[in-house]
């Protein structure tokens, strides 16, 4: 084992620029994961908006009634009645609806006029207006069923009835099903994609490059020990790297996850981690016994790493992602690892259906390390005599 | 026989590295394969040691067909390149060790030869260093270490002594004989011809990728015409007696310039003599005058036309 125990000893000289490695991108993976993920929440609150109440039919019945009633689900504010001032509050924002009733309005509406208009004005295309709309609609369609079924109704009768109907409330419990995870935990995992392959890249390359330096190889290729033997131990000298490397980066998650960080959730999150660090690794043992510079390490480095990111889904979710470009990001392990972070995040029931897609995304992952490995082997072997 | 090489061909395109090449190296020999920069002494190194691909012939090592597999023969093989080729992230100590564990693998008898290479290449106060803390020569020094703690039967030294101080050179040099009295048999490449006729038993001269003439020094200087230089400081010599001096019997060429006489004699008896015999018989005085033998240079020149160091 002369070359594991050589490989620990020249990691450790390595140790300070590794170390720079993973704090940088370990840290913008949190920072992104703090304030660059998601912030979409799954519950629900009400809010209300300002409106401007102008009544122009004095003390009439249905309009305090249903001042009353908007009162309930929006801030009334009160401005001056002029024409001027109720257009600067709409302008600054000040309200983001008017609503005014016509003089005549609830005696028009209690004779049992069809054509009886309240005028509004709000701000154009606005959510909060559609929603006015629909408050000042349902409580004069209310008011109207009463005035066509119950003829010389009072007014003071119809606001009790139409107030004791709209007052009718359903309970509506919200609950997050189909989305266990925190949010934050898998934007985590995703962008920890990113420093995962950058920080194994350059550790496994940085002593691949030593170990392959022309004049070491030749004196290690013209020595007894087998080329398999050889490889293997800087094999599992860099394997040994990616489990410290993949331990560094559990740990921080466990940080993020709090009690969750042993939920079945998170337990697979850790092997999919841990099957995505090998892949990384066989990629950089294959790249390493191909590259003989610190210059072209530092490129591909980074055209490896952000070109599997940006089309494996890291920085932009799969699902925006169009058809074709996830049918080509299938052929990374990237979209896999991805793919199987995208699927334990909405996983709340554990059965076979809900993880055989998980397996499958973490059994592919698998699959290229296994092809990334056989390849740089059979490189490595060919590369002992040269030609 | 510890190595043979029959018919070796090594193109690289159009380019003939190795022509036919032919080798033979006996055990206990010190063998020096002497020529110029490109004449095909490292890719011949490298195709006994099974690191290049060739396109023709045979390579014997120990009796046995080499091979990129040949794993036993490798174990009895020292290395030592032109580059010095150790890890910078190792100690001298553990570089040494790492290259004798490549070979053996029993811990016990490992440290032990660590130790003797170490005392024997004269690193001991540095055995903490780490390589870039080292001269050239105390890198050279580890560089023969790490080639030959395993204590192997075969070395091989491929321009050892490139880029060396004068002190580290000489150092080297005796190491390589004492290396070679204690049994091993050297390969040892060179362009420098002073060292290969200092330690070599036997020499090949190669150019252009093949073996141009083989043998021991002496042999070597007997195959050429060429016989001593004779270098003498006269003053005001005429043209009429340098005419008679090209006269005499086996001198081949006379030179005169800067009141300095070279005289370069056929191979023969008595040269230098006559020679003398002529200063005194026509009263010319001389002052400083030395008689220097064929060298090396003189046999590559005479037999290729140009000078070794081209």
């Amino acid at each position: 084992m002369q070359v594991y125990k050589a490989y620990f000893k020249i990691i450790k000289q390595n140790l300070p620029a590794i170390s720079i490695y993973v704090c940088i991108f370990l840290f913008i993976t949190v920072m992104l994961t703090y304030f660059g993920g998601e912030k979409t929440s799954p519950g629900f609150s009400k809010t209300k908006i300002n409106i401007a109440f102008v009544n122009d039919d004095d003390s009439a019945a249905l309009a305090v009634g249903l001042r009353d009633y908007l009162s309930t689900n929006a801030n009334i504010i009160s401005i001056q009645n002029n024409e001027e001032s109720l257009q600067d509050a709409l302008f600054f924002r000040k309200v983001e609806y008017i609503v005014k009733v016509p003089a005549g309005f609830s005696q028009s509406f209690f004779s049992g006029e069809h054509d009886v208009r309240i005028e509004k004005t709000s701000v154009q295309k606005s959510q909060s207006s559609v929603y006015m709309d629909f408050l000042i609609n349902r409580y004069l369609s209310t008011a109207g069923l009463y005035t066509q079924n119950m003829p010389g109704i009072s007014g003071s009768q119809l606001l009790g009835f139409v107030k004791s109907d709209l007052e009718q409330q359903t309970s509506v419990q919200v609950k997050a099903y189909g989305k266990k995870t925190d949010s934050r935990v898998a934007t985590y995992y995703t962008y920890l994609v990113y420093a995962m392959i950058v920080i194994i890249f350059l550790g496994v390359t940085s002593i691949m490059l030593v170990f392959n330096d022309p004049d070491l190889r030749k004196r290690n290729l013209g020595s007894p020990l087998k080329s398999l033997s050889m490889n293997m131990q800087l094999f599992l000298g860099n394997m040994s790297f990616a489990v410290v490397v993949w331990i560094i980066m559990v740990t921080i998650g466990f940080l993020i996850s709090g009690k969750a960080a042993f939920d079945i959730n998170s337990v697979m999150m850790y092997i999919n981690l841990l099957c995505f660090a090998f892949v990384c690794l066989s990629l950089s043992f294959l790249i390493g016994n191909l590259i003989r510079s610190r210059e072209v390490q530092q490129g591909i480095a980074n055209v490896l790493s952000l070109g599997l990111c940006f089309i494996g889904g890291v920085f932009v979710p799969q699902q925006l992602l169009g058809k074709t470009v996830n049918f080509i990001a299938s052929f990374t392990p990237t979209y896999w690892y991805v793919k199987a972070v995208n699927d334990i995040e909405k996983l709340a029931l554990i059965n076979i259906t809900n993880v055989t897609p998980i397996i499958n995304s973490m059994l592919i992952q698998l699959g290229f390390v296994v092809a990334l490995l056989a390849v740089a082997l059979v490189i490595a072997k060919q590369k002992r005599v040269s030609a | 026989m510890v190595v043979k090489v029959n018919n070796l061909v090594k193109r690289y395109g159009d380019l003939i590295a190795l022509d036919h090449f032919n080798l033979q190296v006996n055990e206990g020999e010190i063998f020096g394969l002497l020529g110029p920069n490109g004449s095909g002494k490292t890719t011949a190194i490298n195709c006994i040691l099974a690191l290049l691909k060739y396109d023709k012939g045979t390579i014997e090592v120990f009796g046995q067909a080499m091979a990129p597999d040949a794993y036993n023969i490798k174990r009895e093989i020292g290395i030592i390149m032109q580059n010095v080729a150790v890890f910078n992230e190792l100690t001298v100590q553990e570089n040494i060790n790492y290259f004798c564990g490549l070979y053996i693998s029993d811990k016990k008898k490992r440290a032990s030869l660590v130790e003797e290479a170490i005392e024997f290449v004269g690193l001991n106060d540095f055995r903490k260093f780490y390589p870039r803390k080292l001269s050239g020569g105390l890198l050279r020094r580890l560089n023969i270490a790490c080639g030959i703690a395993h204590q192997p039967k075969l070395i091989i030294m491929d321009e050892p002594t490139v880029a060396v101080d004068p002190q580290s050179r000489n150092s080297i040099l005796e190491g390589i004989q004492k290396l070679n009295r204690q049994g091993a048999t050297v390969i040892y490449t060179s362009h420098y011809m002073e060292e290969v006729e200092q330690i070599c038993t036997r020499i090949a001269i190669m150019d252009r990728g093949k073996i141009i003439a083989t043998g021991t020094n002496d042999e070597l200087k007997s195959m050429i015409k060429a016989g001593e230089k004779i270098t003498a400081e006269i003053f005001g010599l005429d043209s009429l007696q340098i005419q008679n001096i090209k006269n005499l019997p086996h001198i081949s060429s006379v030179e005169y310039d800067e009141n300095m006489l070279v005289v370069k004699s056929e191979r023969g008896k008595n040269n230098l003599a006559i020679v003398l015999d002529y200063f005194r018989v026509h009263n010319i005085p001389y002052g400083k005058i030395y008689c220097e033998l064929p060298t090396l240079n003189d046999v590559f020149l005479e037999i290729t036309g140009k000078q070794l160091r081209d």
